[in-house]
């Protein structure tokens, strides 16, 4: 469906319905914090059944969640063994392969059984769709790497990262999607760095992003959306079939594994559509992990957890942070977003309404590694960390368009509409309101208890039901401080246990920062969208210590 | 994966659909009882709490697991006997009826102790207490001279002359005091000096007790005065039947600027009078915007007619008592006079909007918020009911633990009288003090200050709500205080000498 998934220039019906799901969102998070509060305060004994059953739903939910979060995870790790290039090689020839894969194999290791497993059934599953195999001599790996005002210490250690891949490096482009208003220091940095890495990649181009290009906000989908036409033209005039090239869209202080780019190149082979999926690693924010302070920490870990709960329903998993797709159906659905701050979100629902609904994301059961938010002072780490998730939670702004795509679409059913629409609208409430109903409004009733309210049995039974659910709830906590604590790169530092212990002791804080670092600003950006205060795009502070 | 999505998602749903309902029916009191005829019904509960806590519990005869302060759930509909043990204490025990959904709430229960400790205070002879209404303050006098009274802190057991020794006004005898019932800290002294009989307002201030002689600015024939805390600036003089308005910052009198009046209270920055015609208004300070509350002359000849004075206290804006001079206590809630008799006093509690009233040798309660109008069928006004009914001469009523209980003193000896909402009322007789003496009780520290049953003038305190105050020291003397004391111990060493 041709679509013009942008938010700008609407008139008549469309600007009115844009208006209209733009309030939608921020108008439900508050009428629940309000409405709740009101009813604590005029029907306690109502506020107090609702209380109890959205806290089990929540139990029940959160335990639901922490299971595929351990399944996730168990993949993860059975994956990080894997030999992907080896599998990437091996599936130039499919069938020798197959065979080979279903010849009966005892596995002792069950991490490795279960990655044999997922091996046979996605390449039988591709096998059978009976699509064109991509073989490995033809396809690239064409890298987007914008830059606004990171210098050499953040970009490198990504630059280097991919040098190190096992991945052909002569089979990967590298694109410096630097931004004209950058300072001259970060040019200069960007332009030593492409001399450095030169002769390692295919090639290694710098494309300086104009500022003030007409309908173009300042935002890094624009630049990396100029970035991508001009790699279009590059690779048109080497003859490179987009049909053969994987782009990956990072973040400047991305940093992959060696086996990164052969994993993707792997998941790109054994799928069936492969022009029409993104594909998603699990994202990791290990670069400076110890170095952040605890509040830090603690979210992106959750962050992580969950990317890799998502990864466990790929029906609805949506692209976030430094993803890749088919250059051929990047180009097939008009870029990015030139005009929306969630570019990584946005290019998912883009291409969604643009094939109709027949595109989705593979998740991919690797990690990238990016910074945690670190700024020199707690206080400031604190404000920027705020500032990340806001502009995290700015992904609402999806909401209004892919709605009014969907009442335009005819193609897609409207039950597949209806459950695509719900859980975006009610992730992004979820995400506003939760934290409040959990920490403080599910103690109001108590306290606006009235003569008759204090003297009914629900009074002294609601605290005590609730008290027992936040106690198993707390086997998820445990659970999230286990696997964080396995995912943690080694401290570089001497006492690593008093680091990891502290670490622990950390996730303590998560009620506060459910509530301030979390709740809070998803609160606030959907207040701005809903009162037409729309968000510019704010650079996030990165800071590394340099070995 | 997808498939092991879709069946822990299906249970998960399963889980929530059929708990989630049963969860919250147990949250409201739904009990399944397995077997005979029961099935579902549904419980109430007891909810405990002692001061002492940590008592015992037994429940018709069987010991409950837990100590107070407890929840007792999953209880059928009926009456249970309760009983809480702690050592040294006296056994607590009440039948305690409990319904379907709701929650019988015993959580001021006060365990009395065996035998009561007693704090002494200090060693100097007291003759009397009068206590500073809703503060925590008391005045103690040693003699009728002001240079032997003093004023008492209850919060740090501090005490201090209320004037100093050097101050001539120290040898004024005095007549009569008048304290403000609302929690002012500061009184009137009528004091027979030298010169003639002087007025005096102290504003009360730990060593530095203001004094100031009003005499030129009261009404001879003054009868009553009023004044509101924090407002100690302004005086409200009841005389010949009109009010005089004092402004002490200014000096400034207004006289008879109210006529025409034959009671009068003040509330909120207001003045509520009876007139002579028997109407009931409000007006400002400046008598400038007057309201007529009640201006039915039947009702208020009903109510007022024959009393020559009336002491109004506004309980909150819409309620009121009118205390007469003959001892008629009436509201403006039907069925406007509760009880026959005559009412000696009144003590409003501000945490319960319960009313203590009392007569020679019965006290009751008067419950305000019992009352329902509105959307029931049969309105229920304020209810009323006397606690005790034996005693000989109740001089004074104090509200204890958030108006849960009374604390009264009959003659010369204490009694304690726990509320109920079951309408029962439990008296029991504590220890006796000093005769003719009064006492004084602060909700602060849960302690009665009292003089010594033996005689000997010496203050003491015990505690009836254990561990809510600082722990019991004696009294700590003011620098002033230890002279005084040191002059006196000279005085009767020259006494004995001589």
């Amino acid at each position: 469906m041709k679509f013009e998934f942008s938010g700008n220039n609407l008139s008549g019906k469309d600007r009115k319905l844009q208006r209209f799901f733009e309030i939608l969102p921020g108008t439900t998070s508050w009428v629940i914090i309000i409405g709740m509060l009101i009813l604590s305060f005029q029907q306690p004994i109502y506020a107090a059944v609702i209380i109890i059953a959205f806290d089990f739903y929540w139990l029940l939910r959160l335990l639901y969640l922490t299971l595929f979060l351990i399944f996730s995870y168990i993949r993860l790790t059975a994956e990080k063994e894997t030999n992907w290039m080896e599998r990437v090689r091996k599936l130039d020839n499919l069938e020798d392969y197959l065979e080979e894969l279903t010849a009966c194999k005892k596995q002792v290791n069950k991490k490795q059984k279960l990655s044999d497993k997922a091996l046979l059934s996605e390449v039988e599953e591709f096998h059978k769709s009976g699509s064109n195999k991509a073989q490995l001599n033809d396809l690239y790996n064409l890298v987007i790497i914008p830059v606004a005002k990171e210098t050499r210490e953040i970009v490198e250690p990504g630059l280097k990262s991919i040098a190190e891949s096992s991945f052909p490096l002569k089979q990967i482009i590298i694109v410096l999607a630097v931004e004209e208003r950058a300072d001259e220091t970060v040019k200069n940095d960007i332009r030593h760095l492409a001399q450095t890495y030169q002769d390692k990649f295919f090639d290694i181009m710098i494309f300086l992003h104009p500022d003030g290009i007409a309908g173009e906000a300042k935002a890094k989908g624009a630049n990396v959306s100029f970035a991508a036409k001009k790699a279009a033209e590059y690779l048109a005039a080497k003859n490179i079939s987009f049909e053969n090239v994987i782009v990956s869209c990072f973040d400047s202080d991305t940093v992959v594994n060696s086996e990164y780019f052969a994993s993707l190149t792997y998941y790109f082979q054994v799928c069936p559509r492969r022009e029409r999926a993104s594909f998603q690693p699990v994202p990791v924010y290990n670069n400076n992990i110890w170095e952040a302070p605890g509040i830090t920490r603690v979210l992106e870990t959750g962050s992580s957890f969950f990317q890799l709960i998502e990864a466990t329903n790929p029906e609805k998993l949506v692209t976030f942070s430094s993803h890749s797709m088919s250059f051929k159906a990047l180009v097939d659905i008009g870029y990015w977003p030139v005009d929306m701050i969630s570019d990584d979100s946005a290019i998912f629902w883009k291409a969604f309404v643009h094939f109709d609904g027949e595109y989705k994301v593979i998740p991919m059961y690797t990690t990238l590694s990016m910074d945690a938010v670190v700024a020199g002072t707690w206080w400031k780490t604190v404000k920027n960390v705020y500032k990340q998730k806001r502009r995290w939670a700015w992904g609402v702004e999806n909401f209004p368009i892919v709605m009014r795509a969907f009442l335009k679409n005819k193609n897609i059913s409207v039950f597949f509409k209806i459950k695509q629409a719900f859980k975006l609208f009610e992730g992004h409430v979820a995400w506003a309101t939760w934290a409040f109903l959990l920490t403080f409004i599910g103690w109001l009733p108590a306290i606006f208890a009235g003569r008759e309210f204090s003297h009914s049995v629900l009074y002294y039974s609601a605290p005590r039901i609730m008290g027992i659910i936040f106690n198993l709830a707390s086997f998820s906590l445990i659970t999230s401080i286990i696997l964080s604590l396995l995912l943690l790169p080694k401290p570089t530092e001497k006492n690593s246990i008093g680091k990891r212990v502290g670490y622990a002791f950390q996730w303590l804080l998560v009620p506060f920062t459910m509530v301030f670092l979390s709740a809070l600003p998803a609160l606030d950006a959907q207040t701005r969208m809903l009162l037409g205060k729309y968000m510019t795009f704010w650079v996030t502070d990165k800071k590394r210590t340099v070995d | 994966m997808q498939i092991l999505r879709k069946v822990f998602f299906y249970i998960f749903v399963l889980v929530y659909v059929v708990f989630c309902p049963l969860m919250i029916l147990y949250a409201m009191g739904y009990l399944y009882k397995p077997g005979g005829e029961q099935g579902v019904v549904k419980a109430g509960l007891i909810a405990l709490a002692s001061v002492p806590s940590g008592a015992s519990i037994y429940m018709n005869e069987s010991r409950y697991t837990k100590k107070t302060p407890t929840v007792i759930y999953n209880l059928l509909p009926g009456e249970y006997a309760i009983r809480l043990e702690l050592d040294n204490h006296k056994k607590w025990e009440k039948k305690v009826p409990v319904e379907a959904e709701k929650a019988t709430v015993l959580d001021k229960i006060i365990l009395l102790p065996d035998s009561w400790e007693k704090q002494k205070i200090c060693s100097t002879k007291i003759n009397q207490i009068i206590p500073i209404p809703k503060t925590n303050f008391f005045l103690a006098a040693k003699g009728d001279e002001l240079k032997d009274w003093y004023l008492v802190g209850s919060k740090d057991a501090k005490y201090w002359p209320l004037i100093k020794a050097e101050d001539k006004l120290g040898n004024c005898v005095v007549e009569k005091y008048f304290l403000s019932e609302e929690g002012s800290n500061a009184g009137l002294f009528y004091v027979k000096a030298d010169a003639g009989k002087r007025y005096l307002f102290v504003l009360f201030n730990g060593e530095n007790s203001e004094i100031q002689d009003i005499t030129a600015l009261i009404p001879e024939d003054m009868e009553q005065i009023k004044w509101l805390p924090n407002q100690e600036n302004k005086l409200f003089v009841f005389h010949s039947k009109s009010i005089t308005r004092i402004d002490l910052d200014t000096g400034a009198v207004y006289p008879k600027y109210i006529p025409d009046v034959k009671g009068y209270g003040l509330f909120g920055g207001q003045i509520y009078l009876i007139s002579e015609n028997n109407e009931f208004l409000q007006t400002d300070y400046n008598n400038n915007s007057s309201k007529v509350l009640m201006d039915d002359k039947k009702l208020g000849e009903q109510l007022f007619g024959k009393a020559e004075y009336l002491d109004v206290k506004a309980i909150s804006n819409t309620v009121f008592l009118f205390l007469s001079n003959d001892g008629k206590l009436v509201t403006n809630k039907l069925p406007y006079q509760f009880m026959d008799g005559k009412i000696k006093e009144t003590v409003y509690d501000n945490f319960s909007g319960d009313v203590i009233c009392w007569q020679k040798d019965k006290i009751g309660v008067i419950d305000f918020l019992e009352e329902e109008t509105g959307n029931v069928l049969f309105e229920t006004g304020p209810a009323f009911e006397w606690a005790y009914e034996k005693a000989a001469n109740i001089k004074q009523a104090f509200w204890v633990y958030n108006g849960s209980h009374i604390l009264f003193l009959d003659r010369n000896r204490l009694f304690f009288t726990e509320l109920e909402e079951f309408n029962s009322f439990a008296t029991e007789p504590l220890f006796e003090v000093q005769k003719g003496s009064l006492c004084f009780y602060s909700e602060d520290t849960g302690k009665i200050y009292y003089l010594d049953a033996s005689g000997s003038g010496q203050l003491y305190s015990s505690d009836i709500i254990p561990g809510k105050g600082s722990s019991v020291r004696p009294f700590s003397q003011t620098k002033e205080g230890k002279k005084i004391e040191e002059v006196e111990k000279l005085k009767k060493r020259e006494i004995d000498e001589i």
